[in-house]
């Protein structure tokens, strides 16, 4: 009786935890700017000022006060094993006040967005992509939501809108990876379950460049601060 | 029975039909006989790997396809997707009006032309991969144009803010425009929608309907086909036509300068000229081109089109030109840069020497200009002076408006103009920029006293003329320009009054004089009897 328990315990166990690995760690961290934050003049808007204002901050690089770069991409490559790819998850990607919203976005390959538009005004979506299907759609007030066609192969994609060029750009990385995420206001990321190993990071910014890190995940949580510096120009 | 009966006759009334339509799907061209092809005929824009940069292609605008992006404009396809075979097949048979792509239909055979298109798609994987069959977009049963589908097609114009390219009045002005690139990063310019025979992809309402729902892959021209159903594609589509003339302007190649009574005015507003008024008549029309005749060349000119109407009374002779720009442009006006309000490099000098040889692209325009060209003498017999400002024989003379200055020149040459004292310009005018469009009045005596500068208008004669045109935020000065060819201008004589008394008068002779005839014949032939 107590042996079919054990028994039974273990198989719980196996089910429960079998695909994915049972001692899994996250990896967190902050990336920040490693030189002094340059000076940035805001961008002077010359359309649509009831909807758009009349002075924006350039979302090519926005620092918190102590230099942390938000909209840093941050993945983990080379995990074999963990945790599955979540292409259901619904995706937001939304115009508001002339900005996309998230300025960059990870979409799960396979899966599709909705696009959002919240102005008054009409944007038009346009999607710089190679390998995927290209998007560039208007999408006037009256269209307040519309859904992607499904994003099919990984690719690094600019998306603008045409009407509001140079006040209005995103990225969307499409990732075959469960372990890309995207660094919030005060540069901060959080990477769960990874399962236990030594792995690159590769940390991209719009206006810095890529940069290469490697992690240790052994039975704890480990953690990866990052100075991102700027790359010198061949 | 009726059923099959009917489905019978519908067969074969439908099988011609049927087997004059090539599939749609490959299998239909042979890709080696296309290469073969390609690489006699299109390599030379297109470029050996298809990437739309062959030696000719630096002269384009627009640059022609890189076949390498998969992205393609005219399509029956939905946006994003892929063209259908039969899609390229039209473009390579038709070509692309306005563009440097010229129509294949009558140099090779269909077949060569079905196999080019198999050819032009082994460049791009995109195409290996649609293995699913395309969507088309289908056009839904017509609403036929009239002033109420105009109307509600006007108000989607609006709504859906096409005007933020295409302008209030549809020529391509719109706030969004000068910043516009296409997805190479080449700037590209919203089309002005008052010139239907410059549309690449077919300039009736059923092709905008096309349009508006696909959307041109490439470019910033999103598809509107969320938010349009049948009949309001068939509404904007009939708004869009509606805004070029119901036929494309035949070239006459004299204007006819009209005989008015009383005075010219120089506003290009007054009542004069519109229709109804004294100067009221429909305008010539020219096409105008890139000056590549003479160093330094234009391939990319702005200017296309030119209208012009001429009156005159016993005083003077006076012109209403007219053309389009998407941007009124002065010396010094800042130019805005392609991508928008701000597209800098954050860390540009990061690690960086300042790199002082490449040489910086121009960051303000110059001036808008037009300049209308007489022969200074009128010359002995066919000869003229060169059609580009003159030659060394022979000066042209040059009326010039140039950002609301009026200059008067004479010309030996395209680089050897020389500028006529500015106190005794006799040539008077106004008019201005709006929405899109340039109207400009100038005019002069038909006689002045420089009979060795200055042309001489004679009523009754011809007179040549010719047109150049510049656009400052393209760039253009110098020997860059739009040029037209010679033309003529002839002042009307008045019709003479003898014209309304001979005509009944011979006829009567005539009438008279069968009548003579008639009468003669019978009397001979009851004679004869």
């Amino acid at each position: 009786m107590k042996k079919s328990l054990v028994l039974v315990v273990v198989w719980a166990i196996i089910v429960v935890f079998g695909a994915s690995p049972v001692f899994a760690g996250s990896v967190s961290g902050t990336i920040k700017l490693g030189i002094a934050a340059p000076s940035m003049a805001p961008i002077k808007v010359d359309k649509d000022q009831e909807v758009c204002g009349k002075e924006r901050v350039s979302d090519k690089l926005i620092l918190s006060g102590d230099n942390g770069i938000a909209n840093a991409m941050i993945t983990i490559k080379g995990v074999t094993g963990g945790k599955k790819l979540d292409t259901a998850k619904k995706i937001e990607f939304v115009q508001e006040k002339c900005q996309f919203k998230p300025h960059v976005l990870v979409i799960p390959k396979g899966a599709e967005i909705d696009i959002v538009n919240n102005d008054p005004i009409t944007h038009n979506i346009h999607t710089f992509a190679r390998k995927n299907q290209s998007i560039n759609k208007a999408q006037p007030a009256s269209l307040k939501r519309f859904t992607s066609p499904k994003f099919t192969e990984v690719e690094q994609i600019k998306v603008q809108c045409d009407i509001h060029r140079g006040l209005m750009s995103a990225w969307f990385f499409v990732t075959d990876s469960p372990y890309t995420v995207v660094s919030d206001a005060s540069g901060k990321f959080n990477i769960t379950d990874v399962p236990p190993g030594t792995y690159e990071v590769e940390i991209w910014h719009e206006a810095l460049g890529k940069q290469t890190e490697k992690v240790t995940v052994a039975a704890g949580d480990a953690t990866l601060n990052v100075s991102l510096m700027p790359q010198a120009k061949k | 029975m009726r059923t099959i009966l009917s489905l019978f006759f519908f067969l074969i009334l439908a099988l011609p039909a049927f087997a004059d339509e090539k599939p749609a799907s490959g299998g239909s061209g042979n890709v080696e006989a296309g290469k073969v092809i390609y690489d006699k005929r299109c390599i030379f824009c297109h470029g050996k790997e298809g990437a739309g940069d062959g030696p000719a292609s630096e002269r384009f605008s627009p640059k022609p396809r890189d076949f390498t992006m998969g992205l393609f404009k005219y399509r029956t396809t939905p946006n994003g997707m892929m063209p259908t075979d039969d899609d390229l097949f039209k473009v390579v048979s038709h070509g692309l009006p306005g563009t440097g792509m010229p129509a294949w239909d009558d140099v090779l055979s269909e077949q060569d032309r079905r196999d080019v298109v198999a050819y032009i798609k082994t460049f791009s994987e995109r195409f290996a991969k649609q293995t699913e069959p395309l969507p088309v977009v289908a056009i839904g049963a017509e609403i036929p144009s009239s002033p109420e589908s105009i109307e509600k097609g006007r108000e989607l114009f609006q709504k859906l803010e096409c005007f933020k390219c295409h302008g209030n009045e549809g020529r391509g002005n719109g706030p969004s425009a000068l910043t516009l690139t296409d997805d190479k990063g080449d700037p590209i310019l919203p089309r002005n929608l008052t010139l239907n025979w410059h549309f690449r992809g077919g300039g009736e309402a059923k092709d905008i309907y096309m349009r508006i729902n696909t959307g041109l892959n490439g470019t910033p021209m999103p598809s509107f086909t969320d938010s349009l159903d049948n009949e309001k594609s068939w509404h904007l589509a009939n708004y869009v036509r509606s805004l070029s003339p119901a036929t494309r302007p035949a070239m006459d190649v004299v204007i006819k300068s009209k005989k008015v009574t009383g005075a010219i005015p120089t506003d290009p507003a007054d009542p004069f000229w519109q229709a109804g008024g004294e100067g009221g008549q429909d305008a010539n029309w020219f096409p105008m081109v890139g000056q590549v005749v003479r160093h330094e060349r234009h391939f990319t000119p702005t200017v296309r089109d030119i209208f012009v109407k001429s009156v005159f009374n016993q005083d003077e002779i006076g012109f209403l030109i007219s053309w389009n720009d998407p941007s009124e442009s002065k010396e010094g006006d800042p130019l805005p840069t392609p991508g928008g309000a701000v597209e800098e490099d954050l860390f540009g000098s990061f690690g960086q020497e300042e790199d002082s040889s490449k040489a910086a692209a121009p960051t303000t325009a110059s001036d808008d200009a037009i300049s209308v060209q007489f022969p200074s003498v009128k010359p002995e017999g066919f000869k003229k002076p060169f059609f580009v400002r003159g030659d060394d024989k022979l000066s042209v003379n040059l009326w010039n408006w140039t950002a609301g200055k009026l200059s008067e020149s004479n010309s030996n040459g395209i680089d050897k103009e020389t500028m006529q004292a500015q106190e005794g310009v006799a040539i008077q005018g106004a008019g201005g920029y709006k929405e899109g469009q340039y109207q400009i009045v100038l005019k002069r005596s038909l006689l002045s006293d420089d009979k060795v500068n200055d042309t001489q208008f004679e009523v009754g004669k011809f007179t040549s003329i010719a047109f150049q045109a510049r656009d400052g935020h393209n760039g253009e000065t110098g020997t860059k320009m739009s040029i037209s060819h010679w033309y003529f201008v002839l002042l009307e004589p008045e019709t003479p009054k003898e014209v309304f008394i001979y005509p009944p008068l011979v006829f009567l002779a005539v009438l008279g004089f069968e009548l003579i005839l008639r009468w003669r014949l019978r009397k001979s032939n009851d004679s004869k009897k």
